[in-house]
């Protein structure tokens, strides 16, 4: 099931009118953030919560008030902050990789995501709206985080960052973007599987009796 | 002036495209400059004249869009930075590729015709379209120019 990992329904479409162009166009679900969780014109819309925070311990206080069932995206920022983050419990995803500053996302990041089955959200939205220096720059964080997905293998998952039905992407074109960057089919299509994934994460053998 | 043999000809690749919203029907000539724009902003000049797009048909909430073959994807990548024609927000969707014209026409499935429910005769009221059986768009026009909302069916009386 393909899922859009960031919708919004504060723009100028309802959140019933998102969920039906993003079934139209091909996906079982949505993430919509700060929207309520339920079946909604024939797609599944999972509630998506989105925390910026200056410190590790403000976003470990966020992550606390967190409810139940959300998808929860973690904004990155500088190196350190970035470390911790991907260590922090209740965190699904990192987002907001393509407005970090240069290596700030390092390997370090990737090797604790990895290990912690936290995936990265990469936003089709400044491809599709930015232009020139701004688009160039996220082309080049994206092809950068490549590089420590191919080595350190942590998810993905792919948003458009749609405010309006019109900001959606169909998946083909979706892939159409991913190939500027280098990513693949077969990567695109595991990113949008991305979201039940890491909501669903599998657990270690367990010895009961 | 003699027609170039067919295995000299440059091989072509037509893409379907879905048109958001479908109304009103989109004229060929600034959908063509809304892409090109689009192609060259995201490939260059160079990348442009290799992918050689062209917009070959538009019929209401559909366009053709042709290419060199080999292009396809990006194409497609250049279709999906394509946000606004003629300051009118839209969303280019491809649908189906394919080396000739008829088979994606044949693909075509017609949009449901809009119908006005309000604001055509109401001065300053905002229009409100119905779009199949449960969309509805709202125009509405303030100091910053046109702003779409796009709704599912909003009230009974709407249906």
């Amino acid at each position: 099931m393909r899922t859009d990992a960031r919708t919004y329904s504060n723009g100028d479409t309802t959140l019933e009118r998102m969920a039906l162009e993003a079934g139209a166009l091909g996906y079982g679900a949505i993430v919509a953030i700060d929207a309520p969780a339920g079946p909604l014109g024939g797609i599944r819309v999972i509630p998506g919560i989105s925390i910026s925070a200056p410190n590790p311990n403000k976003a470990m206080a966020s992550l606390r008030k967190a409810p139940a069932g959300a998808f929860v995206t973690l904004q990155l920022g500088e190196a350190a902050f970035n470390r911790a983050a991907a260590a922090l419990p209740g965190v699904h995803a990192l987002s907001g990789a393509h407005l970090c500053r240069r290596h700030a996302f390092d390997h370090i990041t990737a090797r604790t995501a990895a290990e912690r089955g936290v995936g990265v959200e990469l936003l089709l939205e400044p491809l599709v709206q930015g232009r020139g220096s701004a688009r160039q720059s996220t082309l080049r964080r994206y092809a950068d985080l490549l590089v420590l997905h191919e080595r350190y293998e942590f998810p993905f998952v792919l948003g458009s960052g749609a405010h309006s039905c019109l900001g959606l992407r169909a998946p083909r074109a979706a892939s159409a973007l991913c190939g500027l960057f280098g990513l693949d089919h077969d990567a695109v299509e595991a990113a949008f599987s991305g979201v039940e994934a890491l909501m669903a994460p599998t657990s270690p053998v367990r010895v009961v009796a | 002036m003699k027609p170039r043999p067919p295995t000299l000809r440059q091989n072509r690749r037509y893409i379907l495209i879905r048109i958001a919203p479908s109304y009103p029907a989109l004229e060929g000539k600034p959908l063509y400059l809304a892409v090109a724009e689009a192609v060259v902003a995201l490939f260059g000049d160079q990348g442009a004249a290799r992918i050689d797009q062209a917009v070959v048909a538009t019929m209401p909430g559909h366009a053709v869009v042709r290419c060199r073959r080999g292009e396809e994807e990006r194409l497609i990548a250049a279709l999906a930075t394509v946000t606004t024609v003629e300051e009118r927000r839209i969303a280019l969707h491809p649908r189906a590729v394919s080396g000739t014209i008829r088979s994606l026409k044949d693909r075509i499935v017609a949009p449901p015709e809009p119908i006005v429910l309000a604001g055509d005769d109401d001065e300053g009221a905002p229009r409100r379209v119905r779009i199949g059986a449960i969309r509805v768009d709202v125009t509405e026009h303030d100091y910053k120019g046109e702003n779409v909302l796009h709704f599912e069916t909003i009230h009974p009386e709407d249906r």
